[in-house]
């Protein structure tokens, strides 16, 4: 007796729907592949991030007379630290330099800390200044004052050292500057 | 199975892998050529599983742009061969300055050919169009250059238009037009 090969007519669903499959499936991958913007989140101990941050610091460099030998170093993501000598100063002179050119390509604002301070104690005062502001660090009674600053996003601006002494300083001394993220 | 089912299976399996590799090689490229940073994170809602992130909008819409237009011309350029390939061939078949002019441009082999169906034309038309669709309803979005979303929907008119002329020459085929019989 000869029989029906009935192969072909079971197989035939399935192809119907490997066909709406080879439609789909490239369909929802382009749309997956289409990436989509996210501030990167702060991961714990458990996360590994695989990004570089969004917030650049920068140092700006050139020569100046007072402030010389600058460096700054990345020791993590999130913490630099800026070195510089200030080169002995006559009295009643100010004195100021663009130190650091921050950036924050990010969606989001980013705080950014700062804490800075000198080997001696001399009658100086240092403060940071971005356009008008100006962000106290070291006193004349040599009292250190944490700073915290805002940088908007998609926005660079240059960071100033500011220098005032009423008394002539006699010898080079080494300031830091702590920055955190 | 049926034969057409066969074919259109066949042929489907090309552009589906071309259109996946267009979007990947393009966001590849564009990492490459740009130098950027992204990051490859998993979500738990929707549909996807993992998703591709880009810290700035900016740079997301540059990404997105440049892996779109690939992914389209990569799509685009083999339809249109098809097309202008059987639009030539059906010409050569009622005009004679075309036959002649292929002969004098030495295409008479490639033309001869005629490899080229209209299931074919149909099936790449059909990804092209797929294709567009995501690139303007990503433009609408704001996600993808307005300019390649033109390009996109200029493609996707031209491949249909192709299409439908291939598929009125076939038909002619089978049901000669009286006009030109008598």
């Amino acid at each position: 007796m000869k029989t029906k090969n009935l192969l072909p007519q079971i197989i035939e669903p399935f192809a119907i729907v490997a066909l709406l499959c080879l439609f789909i499936v490239p369909t929802l991958t382009v749309i997956n592949l289409s990436p989509i913007t996210k501030e990167v989140q702060d991961k714990n101990v458990l996360g590994v991030n695989t990004f570089s941050s969004n917030t650049v610091v920068k140092l700006v460099g050139g020569t100046h007379d007072i402030i010389k030998n600058e460096t700054l170093v990345n020791s993590n993501e999130r913490q630099f630290l800026y070195k510089a000598t200030i080169q002995k100063r006559e009295a009643e002179e100010t004195y100021s330099k663009p130190i650091l050119k921050l950036q924050n390509n990010g969606t989001f604002p980013v705080k950014l800390s700062f804490f800075g301070y000198t080997d001696s104690k001399t009658n100086s005062k240092i403060s940071l200044k971005i356009g008008r502001n100006s962000y106290l660090l070291k006193d004349y009674d040599s009292t250190l004052h944490a700073q915290e600053i805002i940088l908007e996003p998609t926005s660079d601006t240059n960071l100033y050292l500011y220098i005032e002494n009423t008394n002539r300083i006699l010898f080079p001394e080494y300031f830091e500057l702590e920055i955190s993220l | 199975m049926s034969r057409l089912l066969k074919r259109i299976l066949k042929i489907s399996v090309w552009p589906a892998i071309l259109m996946i590799a267009g979007k990947l090689l393009g966001i590849i490229a564009a990492n490459i050529v740009y130098k950027l940073d992204f990051f490859i994170d998993n979500q738990i809602e929707g549909i996807f599983s993992i998703q591709l992130y880009y810290t700035d909008s900016t740079t997301m819409v540059l990404v997105n742009s440049l892996s779109n237009l690939l992914m389209i011309i990569i799509l685009a350029v083999p339809t249109i061969y098809f097309i202008i390939k059987t639009s030539i061939y059906q010409s050569t078949l009622q005009n004679p300055r075309t036959i002649v002019k292929i002969t004098k441009l030495n295409l008479l082999k490639w033309i001869a050919k005629d490899d080229t169906s209209f299931l074919l034309i149909f099936i790449w038309c059909s990804f092209l169009l797929v294709a567009s669709f995501i690139v303007i309803a990503q433009n609408i979005q704001g996600i993808c250059y307005s300019w390649i979303g033109g390009i996109s929907a200029v493609l996707a008119i031209f491949s249909v238009w192709g299409t439908i002329k291939t598929y009125e020459q076939e038909i002619d085929k089978i049901y000669p037009k009286e006009k030109e019989l008598y």
